[in-house]
């Protein structure tokens, strides 16, 4: 069955290797072959990739806001493809969230806010 | 029977609580049995049978694939239109949110005689409290079974001894009584039946499956959730309509308070009747203050793809729980303002109309695609109906604006 | 194709696309990809609709099949202006 890059891909939910969210397909990022035929080389997530796919002045005030809290200025959030088991309702990896970057704002507010609250970190 | 697997319906009921007896309905519903009788029973039960038919695909697609409901908002519709739908959901939420705080501040004022914006701030934070460490199964169990305790009103609806037959008459006639016109009854009946359906309600009552970690095994548990829960609901929010229509309408005093709304259990019951019913008010109202804020941070953490629910530490989910942090800190703004927290909720019916086809047409769509749900799609029932209820969603949609203005939000 | 090296999907989803003699074919709304040696997808066509409606709610795919009243709305909107058409002949135009 043929992969459809907008439906399939775009928009749906990346899930790691136990089912847990990571982020959306916001992005997809393309390599051109030999051939001249683009191939899927990577997911691109995060609110930085989802911006700049907006376009107007909604998604340039989404890329800045995003890019601000990204102090290392990795730029939007990549994910291999190589990394993905499969495509179904979700885009499912082979691996745990731990094995991929940490999202700027979930780190950021880690350290300023969440963490700082009492009973954070235990179950 | 396993008397675990009894408790296994507080998830329908608790979502039930916040589509059927939340503060808004409370008022809601004993202010229509005050004015027109039982002349919209009909709503209710047409209410029933919407939120059941588009509540179990939602928990279908929830076992089944593991997905909630606004996944399937922003892949199918996109990114662009999913973002009307979620600020148009968000402000609905926060409202209801704000509203149910309120509400069980005012509970509290009933039981206590002090102010109810006294009780205000240590409402929302045992709120936030709960939401940060108590599990999700708990809290539905506690608030889920502790809202059944208004089923004392429904015990008073007899106890009370009515002229049945007319009663019965009422709950036939499908039109305003001798007083009443035409566009408040239509009005009311799109409140009455908008809140049934609020798209928080399945926001909830998806996400809630999967932080149960419901698979396909459990498809028959999420279909009784859906079929006890839902029509308990709707039997609750009746004995609210109906002991008002006792007590109230035959001398024409109309319910705009919590304390009125109350009332006829007191007098059917006494101290104790009042009580129970106070207290099955505090429950019902902060299981819906519950759903509400846990749902503004599902449907915002959901859109943007971000780890969410109660059954990750806070820390593996920090965004989510930001959000919900926040939606309970400007519920409190809001309620501050010293504005009525439940006249709020009846503005944010014109939100609904945009956003009640853009969260049930999506369902309705996945609930057909066997890539998702393999041999478990709709059956010709599930379709016909929902296709019943999107027309009469883009219905009632159609006919708020015009009604808010005709009259003047239903004064 | 005649395009600059795309970076991202988004750079060629709702392009206008034309034939290769240069007529206007509508607006590319998906990439239909096969698996390469190594289980790569690789872009093989492209999915062009003529009209205003990108989205498609998914009824191109056939594992979506119903309730018949939207799906036969959806279906009117799409049936006359859905074309594949292979990648080594797609021209896009300007940007989208």
């Amino acid at each position: 069955m043929p992969l459809l890059v907008a439906f399939d891909l775009l928009d749906r939910q990346i899930v790691d290797s136990e089912g847990i969210p990571v982020g959306k397909v916001d992005d997809v990022e393309l390599a051109v072959d030999d051939a001249g035929r683009p191939r899927v080389e990577a997911l691109l997530t995060g609110q930085q990739a989802l911006g700049a796919r907006f376009g107007g002045t909604l998604g340039r005030w989404i890329t800045s806001v995003a890019a601000r809290l990204d102090t290392d200025h990795r730029g939007p959030r990549r994910i291999p493809y190589r990394l993905v088991s499969e495509v179904d309702s979700a885009v499912r990896l082979r691996v745990r969230r731990e094995l991929l970057a940490e999202p700027p704002l979930e780190a950021w507010l880690n350290e300023h806010l969440i963490g700082r609250i009492p009973g954070a970190g235990d179950d | 029977m396993n008397p675990k697997r009894l408790l296994a319906v507080t998830l329908g009921i608790l979502t039930a609580i916040g589509g059927f007896v939340d503060i808004g309905d409370i008022v809601a519903t004993s202010e229509s049995g005050a004015r027109f009788g039982l002349a919209h029973t009909w709503v209710l039960l047409v209410g029933v049978v919407g939120i059941c038919v588009y509540a179990e695909m939602a928990g279908r697609v929830a076992a089944v694939s593991t997905r909630p409901v606004f996944d399937l908002v922003r892949e199918r519709l996109g990114p662009r239109v999913a973002l009307v739908n979620l600020a148009g959901s968000y402000l609905i939420t926060l409202a209801t949110l704000a509203a149910e705080i309120g509400g069980v501040a005012l509970a509290l004022q009933l039981l206590s005689g002090t102010h109810y914006l006294l009780w205000m701030p240590a409402v929302a934070f045992t709120l936030w409290l709960a939401l940060w460490r108590v599990r999700f199964e708990t809290l539905e169990r506690v608030f889920g079974l502790g809202g059944l305790t208004l089923v004392v009103l429904v015990v008073g609806v007899f106890w009370l001894s009515p002229d049945m037959p007319a009663l019965r008459e009422q709950a036939l006639t499908f039109a305003p009584p001798a007083g009443e016109n035409w566009p408040t009854y239509s009005f009311m009946a799109i409140a009455l039946f908008a809140s049934a359906v609020t798209p928080y309600e399945v926001f909830f009552f998806s996400s809630g499956g999967v932080e149960e970690r419901w698979t396909r095994k459990d498809l028959l548990v999420a279909r009784v959730n859906v079929f006890v829960g839902f029509p308990l609901g709707g039997l609750l929010a009746f004995g609210f309509m109906a002991t008002s229509a006792i007590v109230f309408h035959p001398v024409d005093v109309e319910v705009d308070t919590l304390g009125q709304a109350v009332l006829p259990a007191g007098l059917a019951f006494g101290q104790v009747g009042l009580g129970l019913a106070i207290l099955g008010v505090f429950a019902a109202t902060f299981g819906a203050a519950m759903e509400t804020g846990l749902s503004a941070g599902y449907t915002v953490a959901q859109y943007f793809g971000w780890s969410w629910g109660k059954y990750l530490r806070p820390r593996r989910a920090a965004r989510f729980h930001t959000v919900v942090l926040v939606s309970i800190l400007l519920a409190v703004a809001a309620l501050l303002t010293t504005i009525d927290p439940v006249q709020l909720t009846e503005y944010m019916l014109v939100f609904s109309a945009v956003v009640l086809p853009l969260t049930y047409v999506p369902i309705l769509i996945v609930a057909n695609d066997r890539g998702y749900l393999g041999d478990k799609v709709n059956g010709r029932l599930a379709n016909t109906l929902g296709v019943i209820y999107l027309v009469v969603v883009v219905a009632a949609a159609v006919a708020a604006l015009p009604l808010i203005v005709m009259t003047g939000m239903g004064g | 194709m005649t395009d600059a090296h795309p970076r991202r999907a988004s750079d060629l989803l709702g392009r206008t696309a034309t034939g290769p003699d240069g007529e206007p074919l509508g607006r590319v709304v998906d990439l239909i990809c096969e698996p390469d040696a190594d289980g790569v997808p690789v872009v093989t066509a492209a999915l062009v609709v003529r009209g205003r409606w990108g989205r498609l709610l998914g009824y191109e795919r056939e594992q979506v099949d119903g309730p018949w009243l939207v799906e036969a709305l959806a279906r009117r909107a799409l049936r006359h202006s859905q074309t594949t058409v292979p990648w080594a002949d797609l021209r896009l135009a300007g940007p989208a």
